[in-house]
């Protein structure tokens, strides 16, 4: 996309041209984080949805004066020429525009008056997601409504997506329902199985996914992205949603099982905390292929608000054990050990935090992962302090 | 420090049940849209309608 603007700059001097994107991604503020690295300065929209049915990105249209597709992936050589110096002859078309737009049978217009209602229902819901403020999206109330419709239409895997969509939108949201993060990745699963070959649907999972599957690192940019905006005094976007590591891992062509490593807690002698400290909610993202699977294994812990515990960061990390009392036959990991460091300046904080792992296992292996976590804590002000144990396991299900 | 939305563009609040349209991917001879989406800042609504009687470069894409 930096070819196309570069060479806009110049064209939307000479000629009377509008630029426009539209971004096929989940997290809005990271399109804009780019957009603004990047020196992009015409407007993107943004489709979670994948409204537009966009099978893969990028994608580029030459639209006329009545909004009519001119031109598919045009060829910067020649664009000029094609259709900023051509006479497309549209004067007419410019006018009948209101009639192509409602005389399309393919096109889907939510609020249709003579829809059906379920559908009509449906298109509302999407909307209210879109266009909601992000502290204002109805999640609780429209997340039912797209189940139902997927649930109606065994064969609609774009319904599918798109409730996978919502579900992670409320995963990220301080709403978020313990397996909803679990729910979006089996909706996004269950689509792209029904149909292999929508790209935007199979990078919406390969972006948790494991390293094995990623066609390139999604957002290893954004680190650099920062710092440059933050040393050119430009604004920048408030990044709200973590970055998970697998979203700014690298590919890797193979996968390598950890070898040995010293488990911290091997006599399970300290103390535990059996929920009252910390909530722990995995989940686990396949790579979208059909060799022997691999999987992303992501375990968030978030201290248990309601008794006010937080993190104390004044002295070691939070430090997760994959794999406790041995793996299933056929499994590996490629590490079992992970640590957690803050990210917080403060000495306290309440943040959730992520433990990720990769995961080997045999076509159709079904179990669980079983781990913990030890961690340094308080409760309220004037509370305990203590460092505890949090046993938990994440149920794995491989396809056959 | 990012240049502001163009004038033309058709800036609603950010309006719950907004219409929103969509359709398959379009082929050369047939119109894009109708669509009407929020920018990825969140600052306006664009209606791809009110560009009607301009030429439109438009850039589908992901930042990964």
């Amino acid at each position: 996309m930096p070819v196309w603007h570069e060479l806009s700059k110049s064209w939307r001097e000479q000629h009377d041209l509008v630029v426009l994107g539209i971004a096929q991604e989940q997290h809005p503020e990271r399109c804009d984080l780019f957009a603004r690295w990047q020196g992009f300065d015409w407007p993107i929209l943004w489709d979670p949805f994948n409204l537009t049915e966009a099978r893969a990105v990028p994608n580029v249209y030459v639209l006329d004066e009545a909004g009519i597709v001119r031109s598919v992936r045009p060829s910067t050589s020649t664009f000029e020429a094609d259709f900023l110096l051509a006479d497309l002859g549209v004067a007419a078309a410019a006018q009948t525009s209101r009639t192509l737009r409602t005389g399309q049978p393919r096109l889907v217009e939510c609020a249709d008056p003579a829809g059906d209602p379920q559908e009509t229902a449906m298109w509302d819901a999407l909307s209210s997601l879109v266009f909601a403020n992000v502290d204002a999206r109805p999640l609780d109330d429209v997340i039912p409504v797209l189940r139902a419709w997927a649930q109606a239409r065994p064969d609609d895997a774009r319904a599918r997506f798109r409730l996978g969509v919502a579900l992670r939108m409320r995963y990220d949201s301080a709403s978020g329902r313990s397996g909803d993060f679990q729910a979006a990745l089996d909706a996004w699963s269950a689509a792209l199985a029904a149909r292999p070959n929508e790209y935007i649907w199979r990078r919406r999972i390969q972006q948790y996914g494991p390293a094995l599957d990623k066609p390139y690192p999604f957002y290893d940019w954004v680190e650099q992205a920062l710092a440059d905006l933050a040393e050119r005094g430009d604004v920048v976007p408030d990044l709200s949603i973590d970055l998970t590591e697998a979203e700014r891992a690298l590919p890797r062509r193979g996968f390598t099982a950890v070898g040995e490593e010293l488990e911290p807690d091997p006599d399970g002698a300290l103390l535990r905390d059996d929920g009252d400290w910390l909530q722990v909610e995995g989940a686990v993202a396949f790579q979208t292929g059909r060799d022997e699977p691999t999987a992303r294994v992501h375990v968030a812990f978030r201290p248990v608000p309601d008794r006010g515990v937080h993190w104390n960061n004044e002295v070691q990390p939070l430090v997760v054990w994959f794999g406790v009392g041995g793996l299933p036959e056929g499994w590996s990991l490629d590490r079992r050990l992970v640590q957690v460091a803050t990210r917080s300046d403060s000495p306290v904080s309440t943040e959730t935090r992520r433990a990720e792992v990769e995961l080997r296992l045999p076509p159709g292996a079904r179990g669980e992962l079983r781990g913990y976590a030890l961690f340094y804590a308080c409760e309220d002000a004037e509370g305990l302090c203590t460092y505890l144990r949090r046993d938990f396991s994440v149920a794995v299900s491989a396809s056959q | 420090m990012r240049a502001s939305l163009p004038g033309h563009v058709f800036v609603l609040a950010l309006l719950a049940g907004a219409p929103l349209v969509a359709r398959e991917t379009p082929r050369v001879g047939e119109p894009f849209g109708p669509l009407v989406l929020p920018t990825v800042d969140g600052t306006a609504v664009v209606d791809l309608a009110d560009f009607r009687g301009r030429r439109v470069l438009l850039i589908e894409f992901a930042s990964w």
